[in-house]
């Protein structure tokens, strides 16, 4: 992924959610992962690369081209990605099938069969074949997670965006959608992540990213930012999670 | 002590039943005087389920006008849709009727009345529907606007397929139960001398010398139409509450 953020700044009300941050992110990095204490700005940098939302100040550049922020810029900067939230994501009122099938046929223009062949296979690849007519209330949170990355992975987005999303799920189910993103990232999937799950992003990572207080602390590779972090914030981060 | 109270409430609550059947059945109800004008009664009853009908289906309509006008964007639009609302909840429906019967019908050239019962009704109901809808609206919550926006819905396709499907479904019992109201209602269009059920009622007791005699039929034919209502209110209420 090609990214550039320059001096982006995002306020909530007074709360400053990012500081005037400047982040690189060039290739050949594919999974790159956004970790740090709650609060940091990680969901609010998400939702700018989303384009979900608008930075108050600095732009974001795609492939070396700025993102512009008016509405139709940004809808089609969406329709390109897919996102995921914590939780929630689905539609209550529509099947597993029929939410993949949603966006196929309203947002890229694909007819009812074509949409329901790029469903079907979307939901054989995370194993929800059996489930495909079930409502989400009807699914385990791990199996509602799952539809919701087919159904942004039926799309075949450019690059897919994951806000924290185990969070919200016990640890079985974190560990099933887990194998899900890893085997994604094995297919060459650009990813952006946030997560607290410190092995899982030292496994995956091409780049790791440590936000707090709306600032980019420490950038860097793996296994250099979790054996050996530079700044004082990530190392007594690092010991408080992964002291158990 | 809890006990105690609802045996005292069940006593009073069967004291009233008792009484209301010991006026009714110690009378020698003249059930033979009324019968020969059966054939009026069917016809007011036939006449209060036309008009309701209507009413429903025109109140919808200008519910969801009203609706739109509080929800879209165009301050003016928005106070005149509050103001309707306010001043139609908060004015009797007889007095509605008598304004718009003997000023507005009148200026505006109206003189079927059935038409300006319809009208009546509609624009009464309208105002209560409106605030349903809102209320409906309103509940869905906002994360799955965040998702159908994260999906590149544009704003019309998330209220087409995200928001108003769910919303429908909340709203369904609450409308029942407003086209009961609606049915009950309008049998205050008798001041206008429009022929529906109570009306037919009024005339019977009034070719039969009698006070009274039409008026348990008259209940029971309103009953007839609302306890089903009553009912289906209540299945929809229950669906929906398994359904999340
Ligand atoms: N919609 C919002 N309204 C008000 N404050 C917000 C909102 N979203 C985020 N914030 C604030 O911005 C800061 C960064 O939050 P967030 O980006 O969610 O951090 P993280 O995802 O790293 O936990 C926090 O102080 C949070 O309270
Ligand atoms: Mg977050």
């Amino acid at each position: 992924m090609n990214i550039e953020l320059r001096q982006i700044c995002k306020y909530y009300g007074d709360t400053h959610a990012l500081r005037e941050l400047d982040l690189i992110v060039s290739n050949p990095t594919n999974v790159l992962v956004l970790i740090g204490p709650s609060g940091g700005g990680k969901s609010t940098l998400m939702r700018l690369l989303g384009g979900l939302e608008s930075p108050h100040a600095g732009n974001l550049l795609f492939d070396k081209k700025i993102l512009a922020q008016d509405e139709s810029t940004l809808l089609k900067h969406r329709r390109k990605n897919g996102y995921l939230f914590q939780s929630f994501n689905l539609f209550p009122h529509m099947t597993a099938r029929e939410n993949v099938e949603l966006p196929l046929i309203q947002v890229h223009d694909k007819s009812a069969e074509q949409a329901h062949t790029l469903a079907a296979e979307a939901l054989a690849q995370f194993q929800l074949t059996g489930h495909a007519d079930k409502y989400p209330a009807q699914l385990s949170g791990g199996q509602q997670q799952r539809v919701a990355i087919a159904r942004a992975i039926a799309i075949k987005p450019r690059l897919l965006l994951l806000d924290e999303p185990t969070s919200a799920l016990d640890p079985e189910m974190t560990a099933e959608i887990l194998a899900v993103i890893e085997s994604l990232t094995q297919s060459g999937q650009q990813i952006i992540l946030s997560t607290h799950e410190m092995g899982f992003a030292r496994a995956v990572a091409d780049q790791v990213v440590f936000l707090a207080d709306g600032k980019i602390v420490e950038q860097g590779a793996p296994c250099n930012l979790f054996n050996q972090p530079e700044s004082k914030t990530v190392q007594n981060f690092l010991n408080k999670v992964m002291r158990y | 002590m809890k006990k105690l109270f609802n045996w005292f409430l069940f006593l009073i609550l069967a004291a009233g039943f008792c009484f209301f059947f010991y006026v009714l059945l110690s009378y020698d109800y003249p059930w033979k005087q009324i019968a020969p004008y059966r054939m009026n009664l069917l016809r007011g009853w036939g006449m209060t389920v036309i008009i309701s009908a209507c009413a429903l289906i025109l109140s919808t309509l200008f519910g969801s006008l009203l609706l739109a006008g509080q929800l879209g964007n165009h301050r003016p639009t928005q106070i005149l849709s509050r103001v309707y609302v306010e001043i139609i909840r908060g004015t009797p429906l007889l007095v509605q009727i008598l304004i718009i019967f003997y000023m507005m019908a009148d200026a505006a050239g109206l003189e079927n009345k059935f038409l300006i019962g319809t009208l009546i009704l509609s624009v009464f109901s309208g105002a209560y529907l409106s605030e349903i809808f809102r209320g409906g609206i309103e509940s869905i919550p906002k994360s799955q606007i965040e998702s159908a926006r994260a999906i590149g819905l544009t704003e019309m396709q998330i209220y087409r397929f995200v928001i108003i499907p769910q919303a429908i479904r909340r709203v369904l019992p609450a409308v029942s139960g407003q086209f009961a109201n609606l049915i009950k209602d309008s049998s205050l269009l008798y001041v206008i001398g429009f022929g529906e059920f109570t009306m037919q009622a009024r005339q019977v007791n009034a070719a039969t010398f009698s006070t009274f005699a039409a008026y348990i039929p008259l209940a029971i034919g309103y009953l007839i139409l609302t306890i089903p209502l009553a009912i289906l209110s209540h299945r929809l209420e229950k669906r929906f509450r398994y359904e999340h």
